[in-house]
């Protein structure tokens, strides 16, 4: 004879099984409650909290839609996977690649990186990058040790010196990518029309 | 303990032997990334002779993230709560590596010399100092004569 | 890891308080609100379910003194409570509470509420006789 557990492929420990389900409901509803009641507008100042609070608040609708397939947490991890709400605002690993070299030749033995405040002729083998905030400075960009531009481009996509907002550019490109992968859904979507005629 | 890192060892080195003007900052002997600074009221505040002890800590992050820093004497002051906690945009959203601790600690004298009680940091003092400006800087001058003391005619602890 | 110092590792902790980041099974704050040496602590335990604490809340103080977080908190029950580690006037017995007895830099105040409560529900303590609801030591 099958069980019920059996049927569904979920273990058969009820106790701790009742508790679990218990708690994630209790956390959801309060998850929920703070995560609508933030202010989406201070999404930017809280980057760790937020992150954290909308990771498991994602955690919590993926348990609900896989266990109790809601449709409505499923559209809700959707929202989640938008831009307006990702949280994260360094730019990507490989926007380091995009950034343009700066030879020690084109320096001056005073220049030194904003961030270590070491002299770039102090180091043998400098990576030296400009960022493209074109800055008023003869080289129309502030420069920086490479070591000390990544960890901080992780996490921000502002210039160090004068806030040059970096994200733009590579926001405009995704933009592009973003666009161009729903006209192939579209038309995937075309295709299996007359199965969903339901939703119009 | 991992090394102190190059620039914090430089930033140490230049902040006592050219310290900014009003602002002391010593590292304690036990941990290099942890300060104490005395810092003197700006001059035609209301905190114009007092002298603010604060303590100032170097995460393991900085300089990629901000120094934290905390009054330790009591203060009047709509951007600073009870427990000497500073409401300033550098600290937090508007940090920058390029910025260090002697211009943190500058900004923090600039915020003595200007409170701006529209961006308080959850706290009655920034209502009070709406209500009625000219009272709560009264209080404010009271609270330093009275917790904000010059510690001795030389101005430094011990 | 360079050593956090006391008070700025106590901020860190009251904010994780204050954004209630921490477990929903467990509370804690200041005692006092202008206590800028932030020594007294409040702390709650929402005891366990299927056990004798179900849908009890315990109170407790902590102290903090200026030895934290080299050396363990004080940490005492209010709410009377029957368990081992606990003596009768109500204080949590390093010697019979593992997380004090072993204390690492790295623990917080949220740590020893969530290990008593750990403790409060471990089989050996679920069904322990508890005194009456809402009496305390004092």
């Amino acid at each position: 004879m099958s069980t019920y557990e059996d049927d569904h492929n979920i273990s058969s420990s009820r106790p701790q099984e009742d508790n679990e389900r218990t708690r994630t409901h209790q956390s959801l509803s309060s998850i929920i409650d703070s995560f609508v009641t933030s202010n989406h507008s201070h999404i930017e100042s809280l980057p760790e909290t937020q992150e954290s609070q909308i990771e498991t608040f994602r955690n919590a609708l993926q348990v609900l839609s896989a266990e109790e397939g809601s449709t409505l947490a499923t559209d809700l991890i959707g929202v989640l996977e938008d831009q307006d709400f990702n949280p994260k605002k360094g730019l990507p690993d490989d926007y380091l690649d995009t950034l343009d070299r700066v030879s020690l030749k084109d320096l001056t033995p005073e220049d030194d990186c904003p961030i270590c405040t070491n002299r770039f002729v102090e180091d043998k083998y400098p990576l030296i990058v400009k960022l493209p905030c074109n800055a008023k400075t003869k080289h129309r960009g502030h420069i920086f040790d490479l070591e000390c531009i990544g960890p901080w481009l992780k996490m921000n996509a502002t210039c160090p010196l004068c806030r040059f907002d970096l994200s733009e550019l590579n926001q405009k490109r995704k933009e592009r990518l973003a666009e161009e992968l729903r006209l192939i859904k579209e038309q995937e979507e075309e295709e299996e029309e007359e199965d969903w005629d339901v939703y119009g | 303990m991992a090394a102190l890192p190059r620039r914090i060892i430089k930033e140490t080195e230049r902040l006592i032997s050219d310290p900014v003007p009003g602002i002391t900052a010593y590292p304690d002997e036990s941990n290099l990334r942890a300060f104490t600074v005395a810092m003197d009221g700006p001059d035609s505040s209301p905190y114009e002779h007092g002298v603010f002890d604060l303590e100032l800590y170097l995460p393991d992050d900085y300089p990629m993230c901000p120094p934290k820093v905390r009054f330790l004497t009591r203060i009047y002051h709509p951007n600073i709560d009870k427990l000497g906690r500073i409401c300033l945009d550098v600290l937090k959203d508007n940090w920058s590596p390029a910025l260090q601790i002697r211009t943190i600690l500058l900004s923090i004298q600039a915020l003595l010399a200007s409170p701006n009680p529209d961006d308080p940091l959850a706290n009655d003092v920034a209502e009070d100092w709406k209500k009625d400006e000219a009272k709560a800087i009264g209080v404010a001058k009271e609270w330093t004569s009275k917790y904000a003391k010059s510690h001795t005619a030389s101005g430094s602890a011990e | 890891m360079s050593k956090i110092p006391r008070n700025f590792k106590l901020l860190e902790e009251l904010e994780k308080g204050e954004k209630g980041l921490s477990a929903e099974s467990i509370s804690y704050g200041l005692s006092n609100q202008d206590d800028i040496t932030m020594t007294h602590w409040n702390g709650t335990i929402l005891g366990p379910p299927h056990s004798t604490h179900e849908n009890r809340i315990y109170s407790l103080t902590i102290i903090c003194d200026d030895k934290y977080p080299d050396k363990p908190p004080q940490v005492q029950f209010v709410s009377k409570i029957n368990l081992p580690c606990v003596d009768s006037n109500g204080y949590v017995n390093p010697d019979k509470f593992d997380t004090l007895q072993n204390w690492k830099r790295s623990y917080s105040m949220e740590t020893v509420l969530l290990e008593l409560r750990r403790s409060m529900a471990s089989p050996a303590h679920k069904k322990l006789h508890q005194p009456p609801e809402g009496s305390t030591y004092d």
